[in-house]
Parts: structure tokens; sequence; C-alpha cells
């Protein structure tokens, strides 16, 4: 577990989705697509939170589940699961990789006012994964660092893509 | 004596009065002959020696009174007077004959037998003599001669009186011998008598020994088994009056007992009668219950059916709401590809910042469709949910009605074998129930029978009772006749009694003990 600086989560789109009945937040720029869950193929001697790879559209790209990124018990995948496929930055190379999510919601706007820190639980406690906390339309959404989430996963990808998302 | 005991009564009586009527046949026989020997003396007296003197005496008596007329002639009576005397010495003199002569025919004692020719010459003389008298006075009253009487008169003294005593000599005589001959038969009767009167008091003497010994074993070997006989019936007849007793109390107690169960043979049979309506009830009910259960039956396999129906038509509908539910979830599915869809152009456009405003609209409004549409589904597919939430519930309530009518069916079922068992154990009841009630007819046929022959048992008993009475009375009869008046003992057992004390004919005292009597044992009489 390395541990790196959040960054603080700023105003701006956020893609709702839900994992285990709580609804988290992901900065739309670094969405590039989000897709239904297509057949995944399972790679051995990999870490349990990667679930495998994906053929998308001719592009082998590892999937992660999030569950087991945040910890949480797996389940059965339903037809609402989909794969958020993020994409980010890691010493100069252009990763993307795929989010099992249980559900995609919205798109909603979120005001700086509708952001918070995320608070202190303690201090042996720490939240490394979440950039913050929002509010919309009386719900909490747990903002994700997609790039904690990802750097906590150490995985080669075959190919880097450099293309934008179709 | 055994034989003699063990004849008859009749038969010993017989041989007892034939011995004492032997006895006195003997004994009159003796008696008889005796009287002979008397008689026979005592007739040669009355028939010849009585006779025969009084025939001499009225000879001589004839002859007296012929005199006396022959006398009276000479006194010279009257004429008529004389003519009645000569008629009377005339018969005179003819009675005289005729007296000597039937004193020489009938009468003549042996001893006269040598006198009676004298006898009758002198009375010939006599009368020969006497006539001439008579004669010479005729003569005299002929010629009234005088000379004629007084020689009449001389005759009669002189000759006549000579031939008179001659007569009269021979006739005392003769009278003499016929007194001789009675008394010397009257000495022969004494005699005869005398030893007729000891024949016959030793006869006598004897007679009694045998009759009071003949009459000491009849009597007890009459009264001793009568004895017996009679201890025997007493106690008999005791004990059938007690026997009789306990029968009358039995027979009254059998007759009440059968009252009593004749009366529980009542209720019994009345209880009978209900149990056999209450199973009668019980069979028409349980039939009615197994044509209910029929009944039941038929409606559950139609209800069967009918949920078998409706379960069709269930069926039906959920087959549509799945077909439905497929085609909801294809256009959900559509709406979720969309809704990406419209995610993935509000990226790009988020992306491509202001240029895509525009496009972001566009995303937004294609979003809005895909919600709307998924809402749309959502809705449909919740009102399919619910429809296939109906249509289970509808299946689950159809398969618990089909199962509650199963469960019909099944209990129908049951209620039908148990309606037909009860029907069955009903029937079989009756049956039994007809059993009893025929055995419970039989158990009252035969208390009744019961109860007439203890009634009758108890009048049985009754005469029974009544008999006995008269036996014991006849006992008491018999033991007044065996021992006497005195003898006859009312309630007291007769075994107990005494040896008993009899009156025999010889005894004018009555319970006079013939032991001291006579002194003979049994062992002495057992002799006999």
């Amino acid at each position: 577990m390395t541990e790196t600086t959040n960054a603080p989560a700023h105003a701006g789109r956020y893609l709702t989705f839900s994992v285990a009945d709580e609804v988290y937040g992901l900065d739309i720029l670094r969405v590039q697509e989000i897709v239904g869950m297509i057949p995944l193929t399972r790679v051995p001697r990999l870490p349990d939170s990667v679930a495998g790879v994906v053929n998308l559209r001719g592009r082998i790209i590892p999937v992660l589940e999030l569950r087991r990124s945040l910890g949480l018990p797996p389940v059965v995948h339903s037809e609402r699961t989909c794969i958020i496929i993020v994409r980010s930055e890691l010493d100069g190379v252009t990763r993307v990789t795929g989010l099992i999510v249980d559900g995609v919601s919205d798109v909603v706007d979120l005001a700086p006012v509708d952001i918070e820190d995320t608070p202190e639980f303690g201090q042996s406690i720490e939240t490394p994964y979440l950039s913050g906390i929002g509010r919309h339309e009386e719900r909490i959404l747990l903002l994700l660092d997609i790039d904690t989430i990802l750097a906590n996963c150490t995985v080669d990808v075959a190919d880097i893509d450099q293309s934008p998302a179709a | 004596m055994k034989w003699f005991n063990s004849l008859s009564i009749a038969t010993k009586l017989g041989i007892g009065f034939a011995i004492l009527v032997a006895m006195a046949l003997s004994m009159a026989a003796i008696g008889y002959v005796g009287m002979r020997s008397i008689m026979e003396p005592a007739d040669t007296v009355a028939g010849e020696a009585l006779p025969g003197v009084d025939t001499l005496r009225t000879f001589q008596a004839m002859q007296e009174s012929m005199f006396t007329y022959s006398q009276g002639l000479m006194l010279e009576p009257p004429a008529d007077v004389a003519a009645e005397y000569k008629d009377a010495w005339t018969q005179n003199n003819a009675d005289a004959s005729a007296s000597l002569d039937t004193y020489g025919d009938k009468y003549l004692a042996p001893e006269n037998a040598a006198l009676i020719d004298d006898m009758k010459k002198a009375w010939a003389d006599l009368a020969e003599a006497d006539g001439h008298a008579v004669a010479l006075y005729d003569k005299f009253v002929e010629t009234g001669d005088e000379k004629y009487l007084t020689e009449a008169k001389a005759w009669m003294a002189g000759e006549e009186n000579d031939r008179y005593n001659t007569s009269v000599e021979l006739l005392s005589k003769m009278i003499a011998n016929e007194q001789a001959r009675a008394a010397a038969q009257m000495e022969a009767a004494d005699a005869a008598m005398q030893q007729a009167l000891t024949l016959l008091i030793i006869s006598a003497a004897l007679a009694f020994v045998i009759a009071v010994t003949v009459s000491i074993a009849l009597t007890r070997s009459i009264t001793r088994p009568l004895e017996k006989v009679i201890s025997g019936l007493a106690a008999g007849a005791d004990q059938v009056a007690g026997a009789s007793d306990q029968v009358a109390g039995a027979s009254q107690l059998l007759a009440q007992g059968s009252s009593e169960q004749a009366a529980n043979i009542e209720e019994t049979s009345s209880s009978l009668e209900e149990i056999s309506g209450m199973t009668r009830e019980n069979a028409v009910n349980s039939r009615r219950a197994d044509e209910a259960a029929r009944a039941a039956q038929t409606s559950a396999t139609e209800g069967v059916d009918s949920v078998s129906a409706m379960s069709d038509a269930i069926d039906r509908i959920k087959q549509t709401s799945d077909s439905t539910a497929k085609i909801i979830k294809t256009i959900d599915e559509i709406a979720f590809q969309t809704n990406l869809l419209a995610l993935n152009a509000a990226v790009e456009a988020a992306r491509a910042g202001d240029a895509g405003k525009g496009f972001a609209v566009v995303a937004e409004e294609v979003r809005s469709l895909a919600q709307r549409s998924a809402e749309a589904a959502k809705n449909t597919t919740a009102l399919i949910e619910e429809s296939q939430g109906s249509a289970q519930l509808g299946v689950s309530a159809s398969e618990q009605v089909a199962g509650s009518l199963k469960l019909i069916v099944e209990n129908v079922n049951s209620v039908t074998e148990l309606a037909s068992q009860i029907a069955t154990a009903s029937e079989e009841q009756a049956a039994g129930i007809e059993q009893v009630n025929s055995a419970v007819a039989q158990m009252d046929r035969v208390t009744q029978s019961n109860a007439a022959n203890a009634e009758e048992s108890a009048s049985a008993s009754e005469e029974l009772s009544a008999q006995a009475r008269d036996l014991r009375g006849m006992v008491e009869t018999l033991i007044r006749t065996v021992r006497g008046e005195r003898a006859a003992v009312t309630g007291e057992s007769v075994a107990s009694a005494p040896a008993p004390a009899y009156a025999t004919g010889a005894n004018a005292a009555p319970r006079v003990n013939p032991e001291k009597v006579l002194p003979l044992t049994d062992a002495d009489l057992a002799e006999f």
C-alpha cells in the first residue's frame, strides 16, 4: 500500500455510480467510457482486486473490481453492473483501466459549496481513496480519488492506447 | 324264625290265626267229642229212658184213670155220667195199651226186654179183668141187678186187684229198670263230662301257652319292622317337611329372583331398544354422511378440475407476463444502454468543453428519454412484477386450494371409508343387538318359565309340606295303631322311642311290657 497524497476534489461534473448501496462520484474528465458488463477474462496470479481483462473493441483493458479495491465483499454481477473505463496518468504513462461498479446513475454538477473535505475519522484512520464528500439533492456522494485506487494495484498494461475513446 | 320273619304280614297273621284257629278247632273237636260222649247217655236218657219212664207212667196213669172210671161206675153214677165214664174208660184203656205198646216198640230198655212180654200179658190180664168188671156193670145197668154190681166190686177187689198188683209190680220193676238205666247213663254222662272237662282244661292251657307264644312272636315280628318303618317314616317325614320348607323358601327366593330378573330384563330390553334405535340412527346418519362425503368428493373433484383450469389460466398469465417481462427487459436493456450511451455522450461532451454543450444538451435529452424509457420499463416491470406476484399468489393460492381440495378429497375419502366402516359396524352392531335382543327375549322366556316353575315348585312344595304333614299324621295313626292311643307322640322323633310296648289279646292291661310277662329275648325269638 503506497501512500499518496489525495488531490482535493474540485467542482465540476461528476459521474455518480453506486457500489454496495453507496453512491460514489467520479470526475467526469477522468472517465473515458461507460460500458455494460462484458465477458471478463481472468488472469491468474493477479491480485484479487484485479478482476481480469476485457476486450473492448479490440483493446485489452485490465478491469478492477472496485468493491475489492474498496475492501468491500464481492457480489455477483447483475445486468446493471457496468464497467467505467477511466484514464489515468502515472509516471507519464496513460493508463486505461476498467472499474466494475454495481451501477451508474447520473452525471451531476457539483458546485464548490456542495463539496467538502473528507471528514477526520481519527488519527490512525485514513481514507486515501476519497477525495471528498459531495452533496447532491440531499444525497451524499463519496468522491473517489481514482489515482489512489489505481495506484494500489501494480498492473503492467500490455498496451497503452493514446487515441481518444470512441 | 328267620323264615317266619321273612313272610308277609298277611301270611304271618294267617299262620298265627291258622294256628289259633287250629287250636280252637281242636279244642272244639275235643269239646265236641266230649259233648258227644256226654250227649250219648243224655240222649239215651232223654230219648229213651225218660220217654220210656214217661210212657210207662202214662201207661200207669191211664191205668189208674181207667180204674178211676171203672170204680166210678161202681158208684152208680147217673146214666149220662156213666156213659161218660164208660167212654173215658174205653179211651183210657186204649191209651194205656197204646202207651205200653209205644214203650215196647220205642223205648224198651234192654233190662226190660225180658219183662215186657210179661208186662203185656199182665196188662192184658188186668185190662181183661177190668173189662170184665165193666161188663158186669153193664149187666147191672142192663138188668139193674145189684148182684152184678157186687160181683163187679168183689171182682175188682179180688182177682182184679191181684192182677193189678202183679201189673204194678212188673211196672215198678220196669220203671225202676228204666230209672236205673237213666241213672247209669247219667253217671256215664257225668264221667264223660269230667273227662271232657279235663281234656278241655288241658287243651285250653296248652292253647293259652301256644296262643301267647304265637301272639308274642307274631306281634313282635310285625311291630318290630313296623317300628323301624315308623321311625324311618317319621324321620323321613320330618326330613321331607324340612326339605319341602327349604324348597318352598328356595322357590320363594327363586320366584323373587325371577321377578327381579324379569324386571331387569325389561330394563335391559328397553335399553336395548334405545341402543337399537340409536344404532339405526347411526347407520342412517353414517349413510347420510357417506352420501354427503361423496357429494363433497364430487364437488372437490369438480373444484380440483376448476383449480386445474384456473392453474392453466394462471400459467398462461404467467407465460404472458414472462414474455412481457422479457420484452420489458429488452426495453430496459435498451434504456440502460441508451443511458450509458447518453452518459458516454455526456462524458465526451464534458471533455469537449464548450464545443460539446449542444451535444451535452442532446445527450441530456437522450438521457432523459432513456430515463423515461427506463422509468416506463421500470413501472411496467413493477406492474408485471405485481402481475407476476399476483399470478404467483394466484398460483400459490390455487396450489393451496388444490392442496386443500386434495386434503378435502383425502379427508372425504377417509370420511367415506369411515362412514362405510361406521355403516358396516352399525349393521353389525344392529345384528349383534338383534342377537342380544333375541337372547334377552329368550332370557325373558327362561325367566318367565323360571318364575312359573318357581311358582309351581312353591306350590308343589306346599303340597309336599301338606303331604309331609299327612304322612306325619299317618305315621302317628300308625304309631297309635301299633302302640296304642297313649303312645302316639307328636313332634317327637320316633326313632328314639324305647322298646315298644304293645297290648296283646291275651293281656287285658295295655302297655304291659312283654319282657316282664314272658322273659323272652330277641335271641330266643330269633330261634323261631
